[in-house]
C-alpha cells in the first residue's frame, strides 16, 4: 500500500492541506473580512487582536507545539521586537518596517545565547528556565529608565503613514495583522510536512532515540526555537505599532506569556490550525468578557479562569484534535492521522 | 561591616518564610510529583484569612493560627480533590499551566472579593525592633524565622520519624514498590499536598504582620519557591530549606547594592546560571525525597 | 570492521566495563551473552556514542570513533535497537522510520518512499498510518529495528530485540535479523534467548562482570565451562 506516490512539493503540500482541512483554511482565509464589514472601531479593535494573538500563538506553536516543550517564556521575544523597533524608530527614525527585522535578528540572537543554555534542559527545568528568561528581560526593561522610559513605558507619537506603520483606521491593523498570522500559518504549515519539523517532533519525543537515528537533535531544537523567537519578535513590532504605547509588565510579565500557550493549547497544540481556532474562541471571549463584566472587577478573569480549567483538565489535546477525531469517525478512519 | 551583616541577617530572616513556603513545595513535588503552579495564591490565601480574623474579630495572626491552618488543610484537600487527583498522570508542563489557569482563577476571586486594595495587619508589635547593637531585628520577622525553622524541623521530623513519614518517603523513592507494599499512593499523595499547603499557608500568616496582603501577593511567590526548590535538588526538603535562606540572602544583597529592583533579577539570573551549570539542581540526587 | 580496544566504562566506583578487547568482522552475525549486569548493553552504549568510554578506543571501518556523540556514529553507519523500544509514540509508524530515513535522505518525499520500502520488508505496510503508541509489542520491537534500518546502517546493534515475544514472534523476529544479514548488514545482538542464538550466530562473545570470558564458535562458547558458570554461579 502506497500512502502518496507523488512527491510533496511545496505546492502539492499545500494542496494537499487544503483538500485536508477546508473548513480551518476557510476560517482563517475569511478572517480577514470582518474587520472590513463592521464600522464598530470596539469589534475592529477585538478582531484585529484575535488575529495577531493568533499569530502569535502560531509563533509559539512552531516551536513548543511542536516539539512538546512549553516555553512559558516567550514575552520575553514580544518584549524584545517592541522595543527594538521602537527604539530604533524613536531615537534614530527608522521605518518600523525595518524595525521589524531588526527586531527579529536580536530576538534570533537572543534564542540562540538562551536556547543553547537551557534547550537542554528537561521537564519542568526547561519550563522554569523561559520563566526565569522572560522575568530578566522584563527587570532589564524596568530598570533602564533612560532608554525604555521604565515602569512608565514608551509612547509612539500618532503619525499615521504606511512607513511608519501607523494607521488611522483599525481594519488596516486587522490587515496587517492578518498578514501576520498567515505568515506564521503557512510556516507551521510547511513545518508540518517537511523534514525539519519531523525531525523536531522526534527530538522533542525522546531525544536520545532520535539522536542515535543520526538526528542532531539539539541543533534541530535551537533551529526550531531560534525561527520561533524571530516571528514572535516580528508580532511583537506590531503589537508596539498598534498600541503604540508599550510597558515592560504588561508586555513581557507571566500573563503575557501564558497567553501564547494556553491559545495554542485550547486550539490544539502541535496542530498548525489550533492556534488560530483558539485565538479566534478565547481573544474574543476575553476582550467581550472584559468589556461587559466591569461592574465587578476581577469577574471576566474568574470566568475566564474557570473555563481555562475545564478545558485543560477535560480537554487537555484542545478542540481542534476533538473536532478532527469527530470526523474522522464519521468518515470512517478513526485512530489515523491526516498528517 | 556593620550595615553587611544587616543586610545578611535580614536577609536570612526573610529566607526562613521562603524555606517555609519551598519545603510543601518540594514535598508535593517529591511525593506526589505535582507541580504546582499555584502555590503562592495559597500564602495569599491564608494572608486574607488572617487579615480577616484581624479586621472583624481582632484576632491577631498567632491567637488565630490553629484555625488558620485548619482552613489551609481543607483549602488542599478541596484541590486535591477538584483538581490534582485528576492530572496526576500528566505531563509536568500541562499540571504547569493546569496550576498556572488555577492561580488566575484564585488571583481574580481574591479580587472580586477582597478587591485590590492592599490590607494590613497593625499589630502593636507591628513596628517593635529587637536591638543587639550591632544588630536591629524586627520582632515580628524573627518570630516568622524561629517558626518557620520549628516547622521545618518538623516536618523532618514527621519524615524521618514516623510510619506515615516512612510511607511517604518510600513512595517518592518508588511509587510502585510502595503500592505493591499495601500503602495506598492517592492516599499518600493527597497527605503530602496537604501538608505542603498547609505550610505555605504557614508562611503567609508570618508574613501578614509585616507585609501587606493584596490579590496579586503570592504570583511571586509560586516562581520564588520553584527556584528555590529546583536550586535544592527539586524533591529534597533539606535542600530546599537551605535554597530558601540562599535566595533571601542573594535578595537581600541585590537589593541593597543594585537596588530593589534588582533583587528578582539576581535570583533568576542565579538560577539559569546554576542551571546551565548543573541541570539536575545544586544539590544534586534525584531520586527519592531526601529528608 | 569493529575494533574495540582495551574499553573500560566506570560509574563512579563501579566499573561497568574494564579492558575490553573484541573486534567484530565486516558481514558476520555475533552474538553477545552474559549474565544481567555483565556490561553488554554498556557496550553498545559505548560504541554507539551514548556514553563516553572512561578508557579505550572504538575504532570503526578503521576510523576511531571512542567519544563521537550517537548521531554522528550513526552517520557513519552503526544503528542501534534499545532493550526498552522508544518509539515516537504521538507520530505514525510511517513517520518513525522516517525519522531515520531522513539520516541518508534529506528529501521528504524520498525519505517516505524509503521508509514505506523498510515497513513493507518488516511486514508491518498495514500499520503505517497510525500512531506508535497503537502497536502491539512485537510491532513496537519491529518498528525498532525499521527505524534503525532506515538510518541505512552497516552495522546493526540489536539489544535483546526478542524479548518478550511469544515463540511464533521470535522465530519471525530470527528471519528478519537473518535476512538483514545476508543483505550485507554486519550484526551483533544481545540476546538471552538461547534457540535464537545457536541458530542464528556463528560466532559468540560472551562477557561477566564487564571482562570477555570467552569468545568463539558458538556451540564452544556455550558448552565452556566458564560461561556456564557465569550464568549459573559455581558447583553444578
Amino acid at each position: 500500500m502506497k500512502l502518496t506516490d507523488k512527491p510533496l512539493a511545496a505546492t502539492a503540500a499545500l494542496r494537499d492541506s487544503i483538500k485536508k482541512t477546508p473548513v480551518m483554511w476557510a476560517l482563517a482565509l475569511l478572517s480577514l473580512a470582518p474587520p472590513f464589514l463592521t464600522g464598530s472601531r470596539y469589534y475592529q479593535d477585538i478582531m484585529a487582536l484575535t488575529l495577531l494573538w493568533a499569530g502569535l500563538s502560531c509563533a509559539w506553536n512552531l516551536y513548543s507545539g511542536y516539539s512538546r516543550r512549553v516555553s512559558i517564556g516567550h514575552a520575553a521575544f514580544l518584549g524584545i521586537g517592541a522595543y527594538t523597533s521602537t527604539l530604533l524608530y524613536l531615537k534614530l527614525g527608522v521605518s518600523p518596517w525595518l524595525g521589524m527585522l531588526a527586531g527579529s535578528a536580536v530576538s534570533a540572537l537572543a534564542a540562540l545565547l538562551i536556547g543553547g543554555l537551557t534547550l537542554r534542559l528537561k521537564g519542568a527545568f526547561f519550563v522554569l528556565s523561559t520563566i526565569a528568561f522572560a522575568k530578566i528581560m522584563e527587570v532589564a526593561a524596568v530598570t533602564s529608565k533612560g532608554l525604555t522610559g521604565g515602569s512608565q513605558g514608551l509612547t509612539i507619537h500618532y503619525d499615521p503613514s504606511l512607513a511608519n506603520m501607523i494607521f488611522a483606521s483599525k481594519s488596516s491593523y486587522a490587515a496587517l495583522c492578518w498578514l501576520y498570522m498567515m505568515l506564521c500559518l503557512l510556516l507551521c504549515l510547511w513545518l508540518e510536512r517537511s523534514r525539519t519539523g519531523l525531525l523536531l517532533t522526534a527530538s522533542g519525543e525522546n531525544q536520545e532515540a532520535a539522536e542515535s537515528l543520526g538526528i542532531h537533535a539539539s541543533a534541530v531544537m535551537l533551529a526550531a526555537f531560534v525561527l520561533s523567537a524571530a516571528l514572535t519578535s516580528m508580532g511583537g513590532s506590531i503589537y508596539a505599532q498598534y498600541y503604540l504605547f508599550m510597558e515592560p509588565t504588561s508586555l513581557m510579565g507571566l500573563s503575557s506569556s501564558v497567553n501564547f500557550i494556553l491559545l495554542a493549547i485550547t486550539g490544539g497544540m502541535g496542530t498548525a490550525f489550533g492556534p488560530v481556532l483558539g485565538s479566534m474562541l478565547l481573544t474574543p471571549l476575553s476582550n467581550l468578557l472584559r468589556g461587559g463584566l466591569t461592574r465587578v472587577s476581577g469577574l471576566h478573569g474568574f470566568v475566564l479562569g474557570l473555563a481555562l480549567l475545564a478545558v485543560l483538565i477535560f480537554k487537555p489535546d484542545g478542540i481542534l484534535p476533538q473536532l478532527r477525531g469527530f470526523a474522522a469517525a464519521r468518515l470512517g478512519r478513526g485512530g489515523k492521522r491526516d498528517a | 561591616m556593620e550595615s553587611v551583616t544587616q543586610v545578611f541577617v535580614s536577609g536570612l530572616l526573610s529566607g526562613g518564610v521562603y524555606s517555609l513556603a519551598s519545603v510543601g513545595l518540594a514535598l508535593i513535588f517529591g511525593v506526589a510529583g505535582l507541580v504546582n503552579f499555584a502555590h503562592g495564591e495559597y500564602l495569599m490565601l491564608s494572608m486574607y484569612v488572617a487579615w480577616a480574623f484581624y479586621e472583624f474579630m481582632g484576632i491577631n495572626p498567632y491567637m488565630s493560627m490553629p484555625l488558620n491552618l485548619l482552613l489551609m488543610a481543607g483549602a488542599g484537600f478541596l484541590t486535591f480533590k477538584l483538581i490534582m487527583e485528576r492530572i496526576l498522570e500528566s505531563d509536568h508542563s500541562i499540571q504547569m499551566l493546569i496550576t498556572l489557569a488555577l492561580s488566575m482563577t484564585l488571583q481574580n476571586l481574591a479580587l472580586m472579593v477582597a478587591k485590590a486594595d492592599y490590607r494590613t495587619v497593625r499589630l502593636e508589635m507591628t513596628n517593635h525592633v529587637i536591638n543587639a547593637g550591632f544588630l536591629v531585628v524586627s520582632t515580628p520577622r524573627a518570630i516568622a524565622f524561629l517558626v518557620a525553622a520549628l516547622a521545618s524541623a518538623a516536618l523532618w521530623l514527621f519524615l524521618s520519624k514516623t510510619y506515615a513519614g516512612a510511607a511517604m518517603r518510600a513512595v517518592a523513592q518508588n511509587g510502585k514498590a510502595a503500592e505493591l507494599m499495601g500503602i495506598s499512593l492517592k492516599r499518600v499523595y493527597c497527605q503530602a499536598f496537604v501538608i505542603g499547603i498547609t505550610l505555605v499557608g504557614l508562611a503567609g500568616l508570618l508574613l501578614s504582620p509585616v507585609y501587606p496582603v493584596y490579590p496579586l501577593v503570592g504570583a511571586g511567590f509560586s516562581t520564588l519557591a520553584f527556584i528555590v526548590v529546583v536550586l535544592g535538588g527539586l524533591s529534597s526538603v533539606p535542600g530546599a530549606a537551605v535554597g530558601g535562606l540562599v535566595i533571601g540572602v542573594v535578595e537581600s544583597f541585590a537589593g541593597y547594592f543594585a537596588g530593589p529592583a534588582y533583587q528578582q533579577a539576581a535570583y533568576f539570573l542565579l538560577f539559569i546560571v546554576a542551571l546551565a551549570c548543573r541541570p539536575e539542581g545544586i544539590m544534586g540526587a534525584r531520586a527519592g525525597l531526601e529528608a | 570492521m569493529l575494533e574495540i580496544i582495551n574499553l573500560t566504562k566506570r560509574f563512579g566506583g563501579l566499573e561497568a566495563l574494564s579492558g575490553l578487547n573484541a573486534t567484530v568482522e565486516e558481514g558476520e552475525l555475533l552474538g553477545l551473552i552474559g549474565p544481567n549486569g555483565s556490561g553488554k548493553t554498556t557496550l553498545f552504549n559505548c560504541v554507539s556514542g551514548v556514553l563516553p568510554p572512561t578508557e579505550g578506543r572504538i575504532r570503526f571501518m578503521g576510523e576511531d570513533v571512542t567519544g563521537r556523540k550517537p548521531w554522528e556514529t550513526a552517520r557513519r553507519g552503526i544503528a542501534r535497537s534499545y532493550q526498552i523500544v522508544r518509539p515516537f509514540a504521538n507520530m505514525t509508524v510511517l513517520e518513525n522510520v522516517m525519522a531515520g530515513a531522513f539520516c541518508r535522505e534529506s528529501r521528504y518525499s524520498e525519505a517516505q518512499k524509503a521508509a514505506e520500502g523498510i515497513l513493507e520488508t518488516l511486514g508491518l505496510s498495514e500499520k503505517a498510518p497510525l500512531l506508535a503508541k497503537s502497536l502491539n509489542l512485537g510491532e513496537r520491537k519491529k518498528l525498532e529495528i525499521g527505524k534503525a534500518l532506515a538510518t541505512k546502517p552497516r552495522l546493526l546493534l540489536l539489544d535483546e530485540v526478542m524479548a518478550g515475544l511469544n515463540p511464533s514472534e521470535v522465530a519471525e523476529m530470527a528471519e528478519i535479523v537473518r535476512g538483514l544479514n545476508r543483505g550485507g548488514i554486519t550484526v551483533v545482538m544481545i540476546e538471552h534467548i538461547m534457540e535464537a542464538i545457536t541458530s542464528l550466530c556463528e560466532r559468540l562473545i560472551a562477557l561477566n562482570f564487564g571482562k570477555l570470558i570467552k569468545e568463539g564458535p558458538t556451540r564452544q562458547v556455550i558448552r565452556d565451562p566458564s560461561v556456564a558458570e557465569a550464568y549459573f554461579g559455581k558447583g553444578n
